[in-house]
């Protein structure tokens, strides 16, 4: 994809997306933990908004990897897979999780797991 | 230079100097997983990511300065760059407007005969990003009730979901109404100026209820190429 931008698509919100929703727990707890929530923003933000726009890149990574998905495929070998579990990874450590713990994750869309996965302790 | 082309350099400036300055602060994927995805040839360019944030953090302040075709160009290298590392685009249309304008206004330097093109071809696609988005949005029918609109607001911030749901079929045909009638900003100076101050209320509407803050000052640096086209 690396002529992507030079290829206009200006159709903006025409569609809601799948709505894919990300969610994490360390190995051999219970409690499931959702991941990406929009950060916090006032007006500063006008100007630089890191933060909120790292957090649509990630929405749209999700987004990406719900619509790669292939049932005959192991996802596991998907660019957008390995890069969901290091962000599994950074989101549960930023939390105070231990980083060498596995960790297992969800991929969310419309109630139902489409995706579960796992990223292993040490593993970036 | 044309004096829309200045402004359009300046402010397009000014919207990178901002973009690198968030990048800086946020940490890129893996190389080791994205590095699939690029072809061979362009991995030593896309692989130094603070290096090139800086170059253009850098060459957006000396073009505020010196405006010369060889650092319009290497904005545009280093924001086609950056993109890369990002599997395509960090930001989705505001990056591909990035693109469309800086490759009009690096054309327009090195080449000062084809400046007029260049103007028009940036309003051209301003037009476009408006009217393709409101014609998509016209077919859609969960936009024509005002369910879409619904839905990507609840999703947001700042109380516009709130709003929206007041009267979510009104908002949405005004939104639709307003990209879709967007050409006629090409009526004449007041019309032009009339559908600009109307188009930043709408992107800051974007950033209020989205986050979106980078279409505001993207969006901005065409605004001088249409007015010109306009006038």
């Amino acid at each position: 994809m690396w002529w992507r931008v030079f290829i206009p698509s200006w159709r903006f919100f025409d569609r809601p997306g799948v709505g894919a929703r990300l969610w994490a727990r360390e190995h051999g707890t219970e409690e499931w933990l959702e991941l990406l929530q929009p950060p916090p923003r006032n007006w500063r933000h006008l100007l630089l908004n890191p933060q909120g726009n790292l957090y649509h890149a990630r929405q749209n990574l999700l987004e990406r990897l719900a619509l790669e998905l292939d049932p005959q495929a192991d996802a596991a070998n998907l660019v957008s897979y390995r890069l969901t579990q290091n962000l599994v990874r950074e989101e549960l450590i930023a939390r105070g999780c231990a980083a060498s713990r596995d960790f297992e994750f969800k991929l969310v869309v419309e109630d139902e797991d489409i995706l579960r996965g796992v990223s292993q302790g040490g593993h970036t | 230079m044309n004096e829309a082309l200045l402004w359009t350099g300046r402010l397009i400036a000014l919207a990178l100097i901002l973009q690198s300055l968030e990048l800086l602060r946020v940490k890129p994927y893996a190389w080791s997983v994205v590095q699939r995805e690029i072809p061979l040839w362009l991995r030593p360019f896309v692989r130094p990511y603070s290096a090139l944030l800086w170059l253009r953090l850098l060459s957006g302040v000396a073009v505020l300065i010196f405006p010369t075709g060889t650092l319009a160009v290497l904005l545009l290298l280093t924001t086609w760059l950056t993109a890369v590392r990002w599997r395509g685009t960090f930001n989705g249309g505001s990056d591909t407007m990035a693109v469309q304008i800086l490759l009009a206004w690096s054309v327009s330097l090195l080449f000062p005969a084809t400046q007029t093109a260049c103007v028009l071809y940036i309003a051209l696609q301003v037009l476009l990003s408006y009217v393709v988005a409101g014609v998509a949005k016209l077919r859609e029918p969960e936009w024509r009730d005002g369910r879409a609109l619904m839905q990507f607001t609840a999703g947001g911030l700042g109380g516009g979901s709130v709003l929206v749901a007041r009267a979510p079929a009104l908002w949405s045909w005004l939104v639709i109404a307003f990209e879709c009638s967007f050409p006629l900003a090409l009526l004449g100076p007041t019309m032009c100026l009339g559908y600009i101050s109307a188009a930043l209320v709408f992107h800051i509407a974007n950033f209020y209820i989205f986050g979106l803050n980078r279409f505001v000052f993207v969006w901005l640096a065409a605004y001088p190429a249409l007015y010109a086209s306009a006038a």
